[in-house]
């Protein structure tokens, strides 16, 4: 026989460890032997790459096997349980034990689960979901920003569109789209719809295609093809009563007979919640450049990576400027499209909401810690006895572990219902708000995934440390310490970090949860110099093919107004170039004053109007002259300012007569001061207002005006006789969207309100459940130190003494936890600044005083009932129980 | 329909552990199945399978003396349960039903 050969010893040491776990001993022998018998013939090479490959078998097979052998062994265990199942019957037998804590853990979880799956439904609902469209996460929004300060990429020249678009290989292909606002008639109830104008392959890039009809093709886009439409889902539904016949119907789009092609599957939207699409009819040259816009997106080509396609852009953008002489200083962006189609600003306040989220579930986890730490302590005892029988440590742990799980399972079921109801509330708070398309919050797949693990968070942080503490010291002590709490000094202490990081939590959701609600209560004070209740406002939408010339839409605007004017019921009627107050200063210039490129410009608002619409809107001449039919296209530009507009720039009251530049250009026309105003004051208290400036509507002309009507209390009954008078006129002129300026400024707030009363539910449980903390660390340590307590009587402590001790401990825990909750508190109300009214600032005194009010309150009412349980023990029984 | 057919790799075990009769150790068997099937395997898919079939019942397992040319190392031997008997005998039977007929020119090429 030849000689032995034996395995390296490295390989061999490790089969050593592996290998009996899952087999005899006899089984490594024979690994050994095979291997000599393999060096023998193949070499020791051969040989030790087969030890290796059978050494990584069982690597892989024992965790297996280990795994399978845990649920579902039969084998006898030495200390007496029998299996999982009587360790559950055990668990429940404990957790009827002591019913208060249970349920207390219960809602703390429930509340932890429920909140933190609530917010993840939002933000999976607003942004991990992503678009609804097949691998949304190739497509990408393309656009022009600065150089020097790029920001989000805006909309594109048809001239570059068309250039990029020749020259571009990273993409499947370029789209282009802009969305524009027609009255369509002919089968629908006429109004104005929003729409898109798209390149036709557009819905082929985002790979949707109609479900009745056709998608748009190429030669739809041909400049003298027949005028095509598709509907949405929505319209096809309401107008069309969902007839599967409308396609080959005709409508008329902006007064153009159109034929319907296809209709949109439901929920689609592009770019926003569109209520139809038209292919833009116009021939691509890169010579075209009329001043029209586009917005771009691309569907990056499998493989290519955004920043490739951002590089071979930028290139492209370069030469097709140089070739045409312009735009050297824009370059190109492509960033992904849901980035583009999100409100800039979304996200921080979505993440801020999450962590904050995550602080309550953090507060709930270890409040349940907590409990459990004090349930451990008085169970040291029992714990000792069944380890003194015998039972593992891992046994012990795995029972714990189990009340842990079942106590989560139960906070988790409740915790869906929280959700489920919590959900339901959103989206009844946000359906009129006009979110966009693919905002879907609702419960699926990757909310329950996400319960689960929290779950399974929740079950190892509050019950692991706890039962890992509890099973780690010597059964001797916990037997010898009686009552079994004399070994918990050193979890209490643990317990009261525990305490003031709750406290320290719900303090920063607190805070930023007072100023959300203080905004939403300045937001409702909102007081006007107007009647504001009493003026009807609507948008006026035209037929495209009439009133052409500015001219026309002028002369069309100054008898709509007389019209309007005329109508019964109405008091005064003016229209706008946009409702009141315009929301966005623009910069301005003073003739004679030095432009001190140091300094940001003088703003202004901006707002052409009628004539008649000073006294729509009850303002006060002070100086000078209205507008009258004087002031017309040709004649000189006027301006009249209000008040606060010379307060600010004229301080000596000299503005009539002097001239002001509007957007501040230098080919912006200078415009005369001719009157003064009073100041329209629709602020909220502590708003700042900005000065306004008003300008005659026809030097100012818009094809999109809004009429005003100062009518009676009930300013939408107005509405029939407007749009009859208005028919009178020109039977193509449709008033749409009436409402109530009040309700039209309210609009706004809603925000405040769904993320404030987010918030405010945040800060309520985390500050019940940091409540229930205290309470819990108090109740026990009085109990723990009920000898202590009894002594401190016998030696002559008075009853107020040992209360003010107790609650002073207390107070003091949540001391710490306010004082460090400051920063971080000021730290998220600055991040959350843009979605607080700008009137409360991130240091608002009121916010945090009445925070720590709240906390010190309930920590004074958790603490409380210890200290009195505390006050009434009897000195006699308490040093006697040992 | 009650589950009779057993895995192929539980199956080629058990019947390894039915030819070695009184001498079916792991090490054995793992030599019984590649001797036969001319096959290199696992020896943890082996032992796995071991396991899995004392759980299922179908094998049971006895610790032998430890045996001196061995190095004193205790050893396993398996012996087939009622069940686990039964349990071969209808996988081979339900096998040797669906064999039977089929084109001997299939077989030959199958075992080459």
């Amino acid at each position: 026989m030849s000689q032995r050969l034996e395995p390296p010893r490295s390989l061999a040491w490790l089969a050593a460890r592996i290998v009996p776990r899952l087999a005899d001993d006899d089984a490594l022998l024979a690994l050994s032997d095979r291997y000599s018998d393999r060096a023998h013939v193949a070499g020791t090479r051969a040989a030790n790459r087969w030890y290796l490959r059978q050494l990584a078998g069982f690597a892989v097979t024992v965790p297996v096997h280990y795994l399978a052998s845990v649920f579902t062994t039969r084998r006898p265990q030495l200390d007496g349980g029998r299996s999982l199942a009587a360790d559950a019957r055990y668990s429940l037998r404990m957790l009827r034990h002591r019913p208060t804590t249970t349920a207390l853990a219960v809602v703390a979880l429930s509340l932890g689960i429920g909140l933190t799956a609530t917010m993840f439904s939002i933000v999976n609902g607003v942004v991990l979901r992503g678009l609804p469209f097949d691998d949304a996460s190739r497509l990408m929004y393309v656009g022009p920003v600065n150089i020097a300060r790029p920001g989000r990429p805006g909309a594109t020249s048809l001239s570059d569109f068309a250039g990029w678009r020749a020259q571009q290989a990273a993409f499947e292909g370029l789209a282009g789209f802009s969305t524009i606002q027609r009255v369509v008639t002919g089968g629908l109830a006429p109004n104005r719809y929003r729409g898109a104008l798209v390149t036709p392959n557009t819905f082929r890039l985002l790979r949707t295609s109609p479900v009745i009809g056709r998608d748009f093709i190429d030669a739809d886009g041909a400049p003298d093809a027949t005028p095509v439409i598709i509907l949405s889902h929505r319209l096809w539904r309401a107008q069309f009563g969902a007839d599967p016949l409308v396609i080959n119907q005709l409508v008329r789009v902006g007064g153009i007979p159109t034929v319907i092609v296809g209709v949109m599957p439901d929920r689609f939207g592009f770019p926003e919640a569109q209520d139809f699409w038209q292919p833009y009819q116009l021939q691509l040259t890169s010579a075209r450049n009329d001043g029209t816009t586009i917005r771009v997106i691309g569907r990056l080509k499998p493989g290519r990576s955004l920043d490739a396609a951002q590089a071979e852009l930028a290139a492209i953008a370069a030469n097709v400027a140089t070739t045409s002489g312009r735009n050297e200083k824009r370059t190109v962006r492509v960033i992904p499209l849901i980035d583009h189609l999100l409100p800039s600003g979304t996200m921080t306040p979505l993440l801020a909401m999450l962590v904050a989220v995550l602080g309550v579930m953090l507060i709930a986890c270890s409040n349940v810690t907590n409990l459990q730490l004090a349930r451990m302590a008085e169970r040291a005892r029992e714990v000792g006895v069944r380890t003194a029988l015998g039972a593992s440590r891992g046994r012990i742990v795995r029972q714990l572990l189990l009340e842990g799980a079942m106590l989560a399972g139960a906070g988790a079921a409740l915790g869906f219902v929280i959700t489920d109801t919590a959900v339901t509330l959103f989206n009844r708070a946000i359906a009129d708000t006009d979110p966009p398309f693919f905002v879907d919050v609702r419960i699926d797949l990757a909310v329950v995934v996400v319960v689960t693990l929290l779950t399974g968070v929740a079950v190892i942080v509050s019950t692991l440390l706890p039962a890992l503490r509890a099973t780690g010291s010597n059964p001797n002590t916990a037997l010898q310490n009686g009552a079994g709490l004399g070994r918990s000094m050193r979890l209490n202490r643990f317990a009261r970090w525990l305490v003031v990081g709750e406290v320290l939590t719900s303090s920063v959701l607190l805070v930023v949860s007072g100023m959300m609600i203080k905004s939403i209560v300045l937001s409702a004070q909102r007081s006007y110099s107007f009647p504001a209740e009493e003026i009807l406002v609507a948008s006026l939408t035209l037929d495209d093919k009439k009133h052409v010339t500015t001219e026309a839409l002028a002369e069309f605007y100054g008898q709509a107004e007389e019209r309007l004017d005329a109508t019964p019921g109405v008091r005064r009627a003016a229209l706008a170039s946009g409702p009141p107050p315009a929301l966005f200063p623009e910069p301005i210039m003073i003739e004679g004053r030095e432009v001190d490129v140091r300094k940001r410009l003088p703003l202004a608002t901006r707002l052409g109007v009628s004539p008649g619409f000073f006294e729509v809107m009850h303002a006060q001449l002070i100086q000078g002259r209205f507008f009258n039919r004087a002031d017309t296209i040709g004649s000189e530009p006027v301006v009249i300012v209000d008040d606060l507009f010379v307060k600010r720039h004229f301080p000596a009251h000299e503005a009539v007569g002097k001239r002001i530049r509007a957007q501040a250009g230098e080919k912006a026309p200078w415009l005369t001061i001719i009157g003064v105003v009073s100041t329209l004051d629709s602020k909220a208290p502590l708003e700042t207002q900005q000065p306004a400036m008003f300008v005659p509507l026809v030097q100012a002309i818009t094809r999109a005006p809004t009429v005003l009507a100062a009518g009676g209390h009930d300013p939408l009954s107005l509405i029939r006789e407007l749009r009859s008078s208005l028919q009178e006129l020109d039977e193509d002129a449709v008033l749409v969207q009436p409402r109530s300026l009040a309700d039209h400024l309210a609009r706004d707030n809603w925000r405040f309100r769904v993320a404030g009363g987010l918030f405010l539910s945040f800060g309520i449980a985390a500050m019940v459940l940091a409540a229930a903390g205290l309470y819990g660390v108090m109740a026990f340590d009085v109990r723990r130190r009920t000898q202590e307590i009894g002594v401190r009587f016998a030696l002559g402590a008075s009853r107020g003494s040992v209360v003010r001790m107790i609650l002073s401990e207390g107070l003091t825990r949540v001391g710490i936890g306010v004082c460090l909750g400051l920063v971080p508190a000021w730290g998220l109300a600055t991040l959350l600044s843009s979605w607080i009214y700008s009137t409360v600032s991130p240091t608002d005194f009121w916010s945090y005083a009445v925070m720590v009010l709240l906390l010190f309150g309930t920590g004074f009412c958790a603490s409380v009932i210890p200290a009195r349980r505390a006050a009434i023990v009897d000195p006699i029984v308490a040093v006697r129980t040992t | 329909m009650p589950r009779i057919f057993l895995g192929e790799l539980e199956h080629l075990v058990l019947l390894a552990i039915v030819r070695l009769g009184a001498h079916a150790y792991g090490a054995a068997i793992i030599a019984e199945i590649e001797t036969h099937t001319r096959k290199d395997v696992s020896h943890a898919a082996i032992y796995l399978a071991l396991q899995r079939l004392k759980t299922k019942g179908l094998i049971s397992a006895r610790e032998s003396s430890a045996e001196t040319e061995r190095g004193g190392r205790a050893r396993a031997t398996f012996s087939l349960t009622r069940t686990g008997s039964a349990r071969l005998g209808e996988t081979g039977a339900a096998l040797f039903a669906m064999w039977s007929g089929v084109n001997p020119a299939v077989r030959s090429r199958s075992r080459s």
